[in-house]
């Protein structure tokens, strides 16, 4: 087991070094001069004082170096400075991606559950009742972008009953219970799209799972229903659902940048829209990164999870 | 004489099923609007009724008017185009590029493959709506910026599944016998493997065009996507924003026009699975 995560981190290298790779050249694909664009696009420098902004951001030296030095900088959290307002980058992620981290966990939370115990009852009373509402419902939420259900359940909790609030975020860590009221609209608009993918998935799972003999073999035993639902379908059945939980990562944080900006959330997704409108590449750049990373390390966590799951796969691949 | 398509055929079989029926229809009709919009809306999308500001349903503005007094219908006429043009747009530049690598990664094989593979591998970890937002930044945003972030980000999907496809079609006798009788790699390719791969590339793609239609959506609506005076799903629920306290239809009707749309092309997508490949179910995003 041990030998098999090593292998796979060693596995993650290459792709994370390809993955620097693509945000930098991001940066380099940007027409234009590159000096204008870190000091901001508003600012007039006269040539003397470009030339020392290239110096410093070393681009005067060949791409390939560039991209060297800025790796090595960025792999000891030095991700340059903001050009609107010369904040280190890194410090500004660092803050910003524990609220992101924080709703997005919050959002996956939901998902889950919401999304397992529905898709077990939708399977179990398969074609009837539960599982046409269930299957229905999982429908029209794939098709709604998250951020409409956003306002439309702003207009509803927010402007007609005024139940929850619907701007600003207030740190658990600070009022815990004010905190959880401010997350439950984002992190519902941001989770909806991830549960109803995560109820399928269990749905189809957990049928595909109950027409197998050795359950009919535990229900000839005479077992319980539920009994051989929970003790002896779902761990098996999970196997595909966790694939899914995982994959879901990279949705919500991307969702995050347009629930962020929604509900006014100041975390790493409202960061990246509002250095767009600045023109601020370096904060770009580094939350493209951050949120990249992520979603690496959630795949890596969901084939380990996967192993877990399921021992014949860990002697495999 | 015109042949009708047979009880089995996949047409009949699409003809038969309620849910393709739905979607093939509304996509039909949205693409109508969008190739006709000039011809069908009943006002120009800029015209100002400053009588009408903030309207309600009416006979005059079957959808209200927004807080400029402008016709919601026409505009969500004109924003079914941009709805209808990067759909198209992304997705077929997520063909264009994502099936020859595929293609080509499964015939070259060795270390080509390797690479190619670990590339596609590295693109899916950029969610798309994030390489949007980043290529918005870097090169403006227009209607080509929007379709080449959407069309990227497709390009990975469809590498893996041609791939994937292609590698079990190779092993096929009648690939071994196309070989053998001296056919080039190029013609083993275009004329026996790449039809065999079309299917599931066809339920990828529609089901993409829904997901293109909804990144479009969330781009317009932070902002970062097609800009005004250009009407779009989701700079209209933007503009919208503001007045969802006084006036919700405005934020109601393009969300509607949206999810119609999206539930139209995911159920003929779905319906297409079904019938082309039942093993493909789970397997296609």
């Amino acid at each position: 087991m041990q030998r098999y995560i090593l292998r796979r981190l060693a596995q993650l290298v290459p792709t994370l070094l390809l993955i620097t790779m693509m945000v930098f050249a991001l940066m380099h694909a940007i027409p234009g001069d590159p000096a204008r664009m870190m000091v901001g696009a508003g600012d007039s420098l006269d040539e003397a004082q470009l030339a020392v902004v290239r110096r410093e951001y070393n681009l005067d030296r060949p791409v390939p170096v560039q991209y060297a030095i800025w790796l090595g900088r960025a792999l000891t959290g030095d991700l340059g400075r903001s050009s609107a307002n010369q904040r280190r980058v890194g410090e500004e992620l660092l803050l910003r991606a524990s609220v992101t981290f924080e709703l997005g966990l919050f959002a996956w939370l939901i998902a889950a559950a919401i999304a397992i115990p529905a898709g077990v009852i939708a399977a179990v009373h398969r074609g009837r009742m539960p599982d046409l509402v269930a299957t229905l419902v999982a429908v029209g939420a794939v098709a709604m972008p998250g951020f409409w259900v956003g306002i439309m359940l702003i207009l509803l909790f927010g402007v007609r009953l005024g139940w929850l609030p619907t701007q600003g975020y207030v740190p658990l860590g600070s009022n815990f219970g004010e905190g959880l009221r401010h997350m439950v609209l984002p992190a519902v608009a941001l989770g909806i799209t991830s549960a109803a993918l995560m109820m399928r998935q269990m749905r189809s799972a957990l049928l595909e799972v109950l027409s197998l003999d050795y359950i009919r073999t535990a229900r000839a035993k005479g077992l319980a229903k539920w009994s051989v639902v929970i003790g002896h379908a779902l761990r098996n059945a999970m196997l595909p659902v966790v694939t899914v939980m995982g994959l879901e990562v990279g949705r919500i944080f991307a969702g995050a940048v347009v629930i962020e900006t929604l509900f006014g959330v100041p975390g790493m997704g409202r960061l990246m829209v509002q250095a767009v409108f600045q023109h601020d590449f370096t904060v770009v750049q580094g939350c493209v990164l951050v949120m990249a990373s992520a979603v690496l390390a959630a795949n890596f966590v969901t084939d380990i999870m996967y192993t877990v799951l399921d021992p014949r796969i860990r002697y495999g691949g | 004489m015109i042949r009708l398509p047979g009880p089995d055929s996949v047409a009949g079989r699409l003809l038969r099923t309620p849910r393709a029926m739905f979607g093939f229809l509304v996509i039909l009709l949205v693409a109508f609007s969008a190739g006709f919009a000039e011809h069908l809306i009943p006002y120009d999308t800029e015209e100002m009724d400053f009588d009408a500001l903030l309207g309600g349903i009416s006979a005059a503005h079957p959808f209200g008017t927004d807080q400029l007094g402008r016709d919601m219908l026409s505009r969500l006429i004109l924003g079914a185009r941009v709805a209808m043009e990067v759909s198209i747009g992304a997705v077929g530049l997520g063909v264009a590029m994502g099936v020859p690598i595929g293609l080509a990664a499964a015939i070259i094989g060795g270390w080509f493959d390797d690479i190619t593979m670990r590339v596609m591998d590295a693109v899916v970890v950029f969610p798309s709506l994030l390489v949007a937002v980043a290529l918005a930044a870097a090169l403006g945003n227009s209607l080509g910026t929007v379709i080449l972030a959407i069309g990227l980000a497709n390009v990975p999907w469809l590498a893996r599944i041609v791939r994937g496809q292609a590698l079990g079609l190779r092993e096929l006798d009648f690939v071994a016998a196309a070989e053998v009788a001296g056919t080039t790699t190029l013609r083993i390719m275009t004329r026996h493997i790449l039809p065999n791969c079309l299917a599931p590339v066809i339920v990828q793609t529609t089901l993409g065009m829904g997901y293109a239609v909804l990144t479009e959506a969330a781009l317009g609506f932070i902002g970062v996507g097609i800009q005004p005076p250009t009407p779009t799903w989701g700079n209209m629920l933007q503009a919208a924003f503001p007045m969802l306290e006084q006036h919700p239809l405005l934020s109601v009707v393009p969300g509607v026009a949206i999810f119609v749309l999206v539930l139209a092309f995911n159920l003929l997508g779905d319906a297409l699975r079904d019938i082309l490949d039942p093993r493909l179910r789970g397997v296609v995003r």
